[in-house]
């Protein structure tokens, strides 16, 4: 019987296999001569800082194979080039393929750069023969390359062993040749080209190979060869028209530098400046390239650091082959931050531009921020940018896809700006299948007709590269692709937006379903960042406020500290998403940033130097000067000083006692507290201290609990005052809430308010990044309080003290009541020891309510309670600011916070996430004491009716008592005074601050609440002139005013900059 | 008459400190983790996590930087043990 077909073992080669056999085999070609450097010599180094490079150790001589590196290394080496005289009149390169990175000085200037993805630079153009160049590389060793999508075949790793660089004479035929015939290679062996066009391709490569003579070794008879294989190529590829591609795309050059990310912003400034001098040797290598470069704080670094190759970007520049993008100062987090930081990324970067370049720029550049806050288009607009540039939405989201590409972003005022998200990655290098799927998720092919595919290599930067610039040369009307042109991002969105009206407009946040952890990651930074925004504020109203009486606003070191909160507010250190030394680095960073912010209030605050009268006062007592920072009379506890367990009489002008109490011991701060009632807006009010008179026997309510007040009253189990009576259970958990003002239930029957959730947490690879929709599959019940004890009892407050332990963790939480506040305060300490849960606050509202109200900080947004479609359930996890609301029509209930960001909100239950345990990139994220506060403000009417923004800024930016001083004295100032005031109850005011330029200062004006109408805005001291003007500080209009007032419209979450000059003297 | 108490080796708390100090800070930079364990004679025992698990230069890591520094800093002696924990998202 025959045998049939019988299974082989071994198969023949594809016809793609074989072409790429016999293309390897061209690669032997493909230098003319190379030549060994000998005699090179290591050193150690440290980074202590950004351009700092210092030799620990001596130079030593390092042999090839021999190991050099650690983790997070630097290493210098240093050797001598000498060009032998067989290669003069060809260019020489310097060839060292090497996983690290380096900066390559040639005679002590800084040349070029190599990293995995170039391991060749050009050291002379056309040689004599017989040079030496001393060659010193400084090294940084990482565990592997930035993007590990890219197979170097390198070893990845922090120890590295040395290879000597060797001089090279490339052989630029065969170099060309490479060219022509990968890209067509690539294009065929790209599943998504088209049967047709790769038939073709393969056919043509193939026929194209004949004509290589794979067996000469006569170079000169190899180049006829390749000449002949080229001719082909071009006849039949690459001017093919008949199988012309679809689509166009423009070409972007750009590389993506993380400031920090598994890197601190020493190592992210210098992967900048290696990034620099690489772009600039392409940009004389390839007169065409045309490459963008965005976030002005690492342009400063390089001006600061490496002056000289700032100087060559500016001519650059000037050429326009180097095209400045992005005004922010950072490519900054676009959720988290406030209003105002986001309005001063803008300002400096903008600033930063037109100092040193004499422009601002038009684009607002952020390919891989996690989504974008609804306030963002009009603070752009304001400041000078028309479009706003993101890869994320369209490229990552998990429920949905993103459905437009180039659109109109209307903003939570009504501004638009004009969007671009491209559907492809910000980082790519051309290849086919890039190509293909960046034109096939375009989605206004009709309407503008081109595509922007940004290209270069990114995170840790890097840029383009030769190879990228020789495909760009090719593909311009390639078969089976888009036709492609290199252009400058500008030009694009020039013409791509040259009709807007024929646009979709996006009326919304920019949701980023993905990365929704970051909102909650590292808690200690995102309190570090709202205490920073809030003292920010301070300093710099106080300042101005100040400055009239003789004080010296400390411009320089307002601005220095504001420099370190922007940077650390780039999208991987704020949210949490960096390696352990990032975060330590960010902490010191916002922690001295915030000293110098309370530094400043604190001068500014003086009631010796502001002249404050203490007259009515005794010579025996203190005076203590309480000030309110914010535009509306504020009643609110003020901390007095610690009297070490002594209780004094606490007076107000009219010597009346006010209320006040000994804080418990156990709290977060000790002393004395009071009420201050209605201290004016942007003013003080005076209080005096007493000692009590011993006849008089009183004795103060709290820790002692003898005289408990008669309007509060605490027990483990029930809380009650004039508003609300609260029951809990052994827990500290509310299972009924009565606001005896309407006679309302705010807990359901059966529920649990201020209940702790304990999830997993488990997201995957983005372990920092990402929260799962899956996190409510597994949750553990807290295990039963260990104590509830009542610590306060008034007559200021009242509260009780709860400890429970979890697992490793411990929590100690204070509930508080207060006579004349009608808010709840949870004033909350954990020492956090999980790893990979989620910990969640939980609070039951009987509520019925569509849509709950968020926070912006200049603005608010309302989201879906329920979750009928896909884009409602992919909004399981939001960013809010200081509130969230549930409301009816005439009642509701607001859950404040002072630090944080995570909300979710589903049918009647507000939850805030409290704390994380993330193990990636940080294996020890979040682990530590916290300490933070979530209040629960109950109201009638609706948010805006009952001020829930006013509390929600209250609860942030308390009272502030100056320093206690003797009475008696005279002064130029009442006791009780107010420097600015508002007349409308929907305006705040988000900054008063020194104008950049030195002339006057500069009054942001935020209308919160969605309403129309107008505000006067009212000073102690005459106006010499009101101007609007935008965000970056520049005129736009005089406006009337009248004295020391003047009056102006807002809009709905309008956003109002003014410049404003005195002429009066202070009064 | 009681037990005595053992002396704290002095050995093993500065192992442990440079371990979990200086070379943690170093290898968490890049995403990497290390922790001591313990010390065995003149062996320390360390824990090697995070992206440590699937670097291919882990093991000399190991011997030529975290080796290294032990006998520089601490002991001429000390060798150095490593045992890897994938973390959970690292598991297929």
């Amino acid at each position: 019987m025959a045998k049939g077909h019988q299974k082989v073992v071994r198969r023949s080669l594809t016809d793609a296999e074989w072409l790429q056999l016999r293309f390897r085999d061209v690669h032997r070609w493909r230098e003319l001569a190379s030549h060994p450097t000998e005699d090179w010599q290591v050193h150690d180094a440290e980074y202590p800082a950004p351009g700092v490079v210092q030799p620990v150790g001596h130079w030593r001589r390092i042999q090839d194979g021999e190991m050099f590196g650690g983790p997070d290394a630097t290493v210098l080496f240093r050797g001598t080039a000498e060009v032998p005289p067989a290669f003069a009149g060809q260019p020489v390169l310097f060839s060292l393929a090497t996983p690290t990175e380096m900066l390559v000085r040639v005679d002590g200037r800084l040349a070029d750069g190599l990293d995995p993805n170039r391991s060749e630079m050009p050291l002379v153009r056309h040689a004599q023969g017989g040079e030496r160049f001393a060659i010193d590389l400084e090294c940084y060793v990482r565990s592997a390359p930035d993007d590990t999508r890219v197979k170097t075949g390198l070893g990845w790793g922090c120890m590295q062993p040395w290879q000597s660089p060797r001089l090279v004479v490339p052989d630029r035929v065969v170099e060309q040749f490479v060219h022509d015939f990968e890209v067509p290679l690539d294009a065929a062996l790209c599943p998504q080209v088209d049967d047709d066009v790769r038939d073709h391709l393969l056919h043509h490569l193939d026929e194209a190979m004949k004509f290589v003579d794979r067996d000469t070794t006569d170079r000169a008879a190899y180049h006829a060869s390749l000449a002949a294989a080229r001719k082909h190529l071009w006849q039949h590829v690459y001017r093919a028209r008949s199988l012309g591609g679809q689509g166009r795309l423009a070409l972007v050059g750009h590389s993506h530098v993380d400031v920090a990310y598994h890197w601190r912003t020493r190592q992210g400034v210098r992967k900048n400046a290696r990034t620099t001098v690489v772009q600039l040797a392409l940009m004389d290598e390839y007169t065409e390239f045309r490459y963008c470069h965005t976030q002005p704080y690492v342009y400063e670094q390089l001006k600061e650091h490496w002056p000289e190759l700032f100087e060559r970007v500016k001519d650059k520049v000037r050429t326009g082959q180097w095209e400045l993008v992005g005004g922010m100062y950072v490519e900054p987090d676009c959720n988290v931050p406030s209003g105002e930081s986001l309005i001063r990324q803008c300002l400096l970067g903008q600033l930063f531009y037109q100092r040193e370049f004499g422009r601002i720029v038009d684009t607002c550049w952020l390919p891989d921020v996690f989504g974008n806050s609804w306030l963002m288009p009009q603070i752009l607009a304001k400041s000078g940018i028309r479009y706003f540039v993101s890869n994320k939405m369209s490229t990552w989201n998990d429920t949905n896809r993103f459905p437009h590409t180039n659109f109109r972003w209307r903003g939570v005022d009504g501004t638009e700006v004009l969007a671009c998200v491209p559907a492809s990655h910000f980082i790519s290098w051309l290849a086919p299948d890039q190509l293909l799927a960046n034109w096939a998720g375009f989605q206004e092919k009709v309407e503008v007709g081109e595509s922007m595919n940004m290209y270069g290599f990114g995170d840790g930067g890097g840029g383009a590269t030769r190879e990228m610039l020789e495909t760009a040369r090719r593909i311009k009307h390639f078969p089976g692709l888009p036709h492609t042109r290199l252009v400058t991002a500008k030009t694009y969105l020039d013409e791509a937006f040259r009709h807007p009206e024929k646009l979709a407009v996006w009326d919304d946040e920019l949701y980023l379903e993905m990365h929704r952890g970051v909102t909650t990651t590292k808690g200690k930074l995102k309190w570090l960042n709202r205490r920073c925004e809030v003292t920010a504020r301070e300093a710099e109203l106080w300042s101005v406020l100040a400055e009239p009486y003789g004080y010296t606003v400390r411009k320089d070191k307002l601005d220095a500290a504001w420099k370190q909160i922007l940077v650390n507010q780039f999208h991987d250190i704020l949210p949490g998403s960096h390696t352990a030394p990032v975060g330590v680095e960010a902490e010191e960073t916002y922690e001295a940033a915030h000293g110098a912010f309370c530094d400043v209030m604190r001068e500014a605050v003086d009631p010796d130097l502001l002249g404050i009268s203490s007259a009515a006062g005794e010579s025996d007592w203190s005076t203590v000067t309480v000030f309110n920072s914010l535009p509306w009379p504020v009643t609110g506890l003020v901390r007095a000083f610690a009297y070490h367990g002594t209780p004094r009489r606490i007076v107000d002008m009219e010597r009346r006692e006010v209320p006040s109490q000994m804080l418990h011991a156990d709290t977060l701060d000790a002393g004395q507290i009071f009420v201050a009632r209605d201290v004016p807006p942007c003013g003080y009010a005076t209080y005096f201290i007493e000692e009590y008179p011993a006849e008089a026997g009183r004795v103060l309510g709290a820790a002692s609990k003898s005289a408990p007040s008669s309007r509060l009253k605490a027990t483990p189990r029930v809380l009650e005052n004039r508003f609300f009576r609260i029951r809990l259970n052994g827990n500290g958990e509310i299972t009924r809430l009565r606001d005896k003002r309407c006679g309302r239930d705010i807990v359901p029957k059966g529920e649990k308010a201020n209940r702790l959730q304990l999830f997993e947490d488990k997201p995957g690879n983005y372990d920092a990044w990402d929260i799962v929709p899956m996190y409510r599959d597994k949750a553990w019940e807290l295990p039963p309080a260990t104590s509830v004890e009542v610590v306060e009892t008034g007559p200021v407050r009242a509260g009780i003290r709860i400890e429970r332990e979890f697992f490793g963790s411990r929590l100690i939480q204070h509930i508080w009541i207060y006579a004349d506040v009608p808010r709840i305060d949870f004033e909350t300490f954990v020492d956090w020891r999980e790893r990979n849960k989620l910990l969640k606050v939980a609070f039951p509202v009987n509520v019925l309510a569509r849509h709950a109200t968020y926070d912006l900080s200049y603005g608010a947004i309302t989201r879906p309670t329920h979750r009928n479609t896909s884009w409602d359930q992919a909004k399981f996890e939001v960013c809010g600011h200081q509130w969230a609301d549930l409301s009816e029509a005439d009642y509701g209930v607001s859950v404040l916070n002072n630090c944080k960001y995570g909300w979710d909100i589903e049918g009647n239950v507000i939850r805030l996430s409290l704390l994380r345990g993330s193990i990636r990139p940080d294996p020890d994220s979040d682990l530590g004491e916290h300490e933070f506060m979530y209040s629960l403000f109950p109201h009638m009417g609706t948010w805006q009716e009952a001020g829930t923004a006013r509390a929600a800024h209250e609860l942030n930016s308390p009272l502030y008592a100056a320093g206690a001083r003797p009475s008696g004295h005279a002064g130029t100032l009442p006791p009780r005074h107010s420097f600015l005031s508002l007349d409308a109850a929907n305006v705040h005011v988000g900054a008063l601050k020194p104008a950049e330029d030195g002339d006057g200062a500069v009054l942001r004006l935020v209308e919160q609440h969605g309403a129309r109408g107008p505000v006067t805005v009212t000073f102690d001291r005459p106006l010499a002139s009101v101007e609007e003007c935008d965000l970056l500080e520049r005129r736009e209009r005089k406006v009337e005013h009248s004295g020391a007032s003047f009056t102006t419209a807002v809009q709905p979450f309008e956003i109002k900059s003014f410049r404003l000059r005195w002429s009066g003297a202070a009064p | 008459m009681a037990a005595q108490q053992p002396k704290p080796n002095g050995l093993a708390a500065r192992a442990r400190a440079l371990v979990d100090g200086e070379i943690q800070h170093a290898i968490r930079e890049d995403g990497g983790d290390i922790v001591f364990e313990r010390l065995d004679g003149h062996t320390v025992h360390v824990r090697m996590g995070g992206v440590c698990c699937v670097c291919p230069s882990a093991p000399r890591t190991v011997k030529l930087f975290v080796e290294r520094r032990l006998r520089d800093d601490v002991s001429p002696d000390l060798v150095v043990e490593a045992h890897f924990v994938k973390p959970y998202y690292m598991m297929r």
